[in-house]
């Protein structure tokens, strides 16, 4: 009902306008949010075509490169909100903004093969939605030398020994050693939040530069190759946190050391891993506390058929420098996929994981006050069994090229530390087809959650989604691209009810994008959608429209041009929520 | 919520064989390496729209199968899909540091929903780390620390800080991991 409501909207008018205006069309679809684009561009951005690069001269000596990649955003938001909902609804605000973002390489090979560089990037802008708390920031710093058989890395460094010892992105300095059958490699430096927060530099939200504690962080790993399939390492590390670095602390400084022991056995189409670790974790004023972990994994190929399988036991004090690795995990999965034949892929994994967490007592961070109350030990659990199948139609039959399909089913039943259960149900189907002029995909899906702990979470969901597609293209005859132009359309419709109130909400969309380019000439896009949400306790349908449309032109053969606007009004039809955003800029792009 | 075709995923352990000082030297901050970071980059940005579409089939694909605490981390993100409407999650200050084959990437988030059963506005806030490992020629992620963007939150402001966060047990690890 909703999807007939926008199809009878003028939707088309602007488009046959924008194809009169548009150089070109391609396949760039609009973004969901230009925001993490932002910030994400910025991350890419040291990554550029553009970074240095060594000529080697006649004489066999190399001659010194270096690039800058720099990138100058302006522009404007118009913005507007509820009264009084602050930064709730939107995280932007109306003005006119600058963003600049840099990154620069440097970067010398001698004759044999040693290579020292230096990297580094930063950003400045005065939208605090890009960079929240400073004007500038510096993103990333490297600096080191690496040859035949060492590499010495100092700055923004990141060690990975392996999954219980040391893995984690420090600032310092980062050293690893070869020799014959042996390598050695170290870490030693400090964690902060940010290289502003390393300098406590102030921040302008007023608030302190930082958080948590400066860490002091080091470590080093002995590996040994006792053949070509076999290896075993040894690792050691710890930290020391800077009790003077936080004052007037939440939470009390810790100390932690921790030592593992793991192997890699790869023979042929079979590799297992294992490993096994101890850790010492102590908080000030409390008694120290030892924790173990580990954990073994497999893969193995045999012809039609892969397997993998893992077990992990990471105690729920156990405290190393594994920074991802969430203590109390005792989990183990299997999983297999198998080419039942060449159209034909079936896939299953099974998993079982319980999450605990130790008894713990904190300390008194004030003499004169009792210490908090301490916390009781938990335990939850959770099994998942997700199985797959996916048809390449095409190979089974050449009338049915293009054409692929695939379900998948996703179960998750758990039990939280009061034994109350819950679960989750999805299944999803889909059908798609692609050629070189045409593409189509549809999309089913529904789901079921239910939680004796939580019963007004309780629901059901069903969601459809269809995207059609065209492509109209032009080469040379030697096969390069002239120009090519695109058309997509989207429509999507989900439902959700909500058993324990009786109620439901569904969201419509219907959705436009046409873009293109030509070589040469640039690219540009523009994209268009509105959707229609009911509101499961009544009231209004909450609309939402998007606009938006994206050009950019080459400056020469590295720099570009390129010109942006966003128009996006949110849940009009409510006062509380209806919000609209207008964004429109111009960004260079240039490499020297 | 909409599917999206599987993807047969079968990585590798997350623990590889160390690698040769001498072959890292020759692929250190080669064309390879640079175009990592624009692969993790484009990684971070479809499991941010994965979870905003509620697409957790495609979203999972992204997660390495030997990651450590996969499961909790899966079940976290599908409750999150199925009680927040319209999430927008936008990512900022973001910092990096990376080897050849190993990503670690830290960043401010502020999330925005609207929470059943009234459609609430609420907004939440965090610092997390997101680790990501290449395998073969994609890359993966491979853990995550600090506070979870994909996990449902309660309604805690942009400049949210929980110093109760900060000591529950489950958090040892992440305390001062930023």
């Amino acid at each position: 009902m909703h999807v007939a409501k926008l199809a009878r909207r003028p939707l088309l008018r602007p488009i046959a306008g924008f194809v009169l205006f548009v150089l070109a069309i391609g396949s760039a679809a609009a973004s969901q949010d230009q925001a993490n684009e932002h910030v994400l561009s910025l991350w890419a951005q040291t990554s550029q075509d553009g970074t240095a690069t060594l000529v080697r001269q006649a004489d066999g000596s190399t001659r010194l490169e270096w690039r800058l990649n720099l990138s100058q955003d302006v522009y404007r938001n118009v913005i507007t909100a509820p009264q009084d909902s602050g930064q709730t609804i939107t995280p932007f605000g109306t003005g006119d903004f600058n963003k600049t973002q840099f990154s620069t390489e440097v970067r010398l090979v001698s004759t044999g093969g040693d290579q020292a560089y230096l990297q580094w990037a930063g950003a400045a802008s005065n939208d605090r939605a890009v960079l929240s708390r400073y004007r500038e920031q510096l993103s990333n710093l490297q600096m080191g030398a690496v040859g035949p058989r060492y590499a010495v890395n100092a700055g923004d460094v990141a060690a990975n020994f392996s999954q219980l010892g040391s893995t984690l992105g420090l600032r310092g300095l980062h050293v690893s050693r070869q020799f014959d059958g042996w390598a050695l490699a170290s870490h030693v430096g400090v964690i902060g939040e940010s290289w502003e927060a390393l300098a406590n530099r102030a921040a302008l939200d007023g608030r302190p530069a930082r958080s948590r504690f400066l860490r002091d962080v080091y470590g080093a790993k002995l590996d040994r190759a006792w053949s070509g399939s076999l290896k075993t390492f040894l690792s050691f590390q710890g930290y020391e946190d800077r009790e003077s670095s936080l004052p007037q602390a939440p939470f009390a400084p810790s100390t932690t050391r921790a030592g593992t022991m793991g192997f890699n056995y790869q023979q042929g189409q079979f590799l297992l891993t294992g490993e096994a670790a101890r850790s010492r974790f102590q908080e000030k004023n409390l008694s120290e506390r030892v924790d173990r972990a580990f954990v073994l994994d497999g893969t193995w190929r045999s012809g039609a058929w892969a397997f993998r399988g893992g077990w992990h036991d990471v105690g729920p004090l156990f405290v190393s420098l594994a920074q991802a690795v969430p203590p109390g995990v005792r989990e183990h999965y299997l999983g297999a996929d198998w080419t039942a034949a060449p159209w034909l892929m079936l896939g299953m994994d099974a998993r079982d994981a319980v999450a605990r967490t130790a008894a713990l007592e904190f300390p008194s961070l004030d003499p004169e006050l009792p210490p908090p109350p301490p916390l009781p030990a938990t335990r939850n659990r959770a099994r998942t069994l997700n199985s797959r199948a996916n048809l390449n139609l095409g190979m089974a039959s050449p009338s049915w090229m293009g054409w692929n399909m695939g379900v998948n089913a996703a179960q998750t039943r758990s039990e939280d530390a009061s034994n109350q259960e819950s679960s989750n149900d999805n299944f999803n189907a889909m059908l798609s087809y692609a050629s070189a002029k045409w593409q189509f995909s549809s999309n089913m899906g529904i789901g079921k959650l239910s939680s004796a702990a939580a019963p007004t979470a309780d629901s059901r969901s069903r969601n459809e989604q269809i995207n059609l597609g065209r492509t109209w293209s032009e080469t040379t005859a030697t096969g390069l691209p002239v120009w090519s132009l695109g058309l997509q359309l989207n429509l999507g419709r989900n439902n959700q009810r909500l058993l324990s109130q009786g109620t439901s909400t569904t969201t419509s969309t219907l959705g436009v994008t046409m873009s293109g380019q030509r070589t040469g000439w640039g690219q540009a896009s523009l994209a268009l959608s509105e959707s229609i949400t009911t509101q499961p306790n009544g009231g209004a349908d909450l609309k939402s429209r998007m606009a938006q449309l994206e050009m950019t032109r080459p400056l020469g053969t590295m720099n570009t041009l390129r010109a942006y606007y966003r128009y996006m009004q949110r849940n009009s039809g409510t006062a509380t929520l209806e919000t609209t955003e207008r964004v429109g800029g111009i960004q260079i792009n240039l490499i020297w | 919520m909409i599917a999206s075709a599987p993807l047969l995923v079968t990585a590798a352990p997350l623990a590889k064989p160390a690698e040769p000082v001498s072959a890292k030297a020759e692929r250190a901050a080669t064309e390879a390496e640079r175009q990592s970071q624009r692969d993790v980059a484009a990684l971070v940005k479809q499991l941010v729209q994965h979870f905003e579409q509620g697409d957790m089939t495609a979203f999972e694909n992204l997660i390495h199968p030997a990651m450590v605490g996969h499961v909790a981390f899966m079940r976290a993100a599908r409750e999150a899909v199925a009680a927040e409407k319209q999430p927008r999650l936008q990512l900022k200050d973001i910092t990096f540091s990376q080897t050849e084959d190993a990503e670690h990437i830290r960043f401010r988030w502020e999330k925005r929903w609207l929470a059943l059963p009234a459609l609430a506005p609420q907004v939440a806030s965090g610092d997390a780390t997101f680790h990501f490992r290449r395998e073969d020629k994609s890359w993966l992620m491979t853990g995550q620390a600090g506070d979870n963007p994909f996990a449902r939150h309660k309604n805690s402001g942009p400049n949210s800080t929980d110093p109760f966060d900060e000591v529950r047990p489950s958090r040892l690890n992440h305390r001062t991991f930023p």
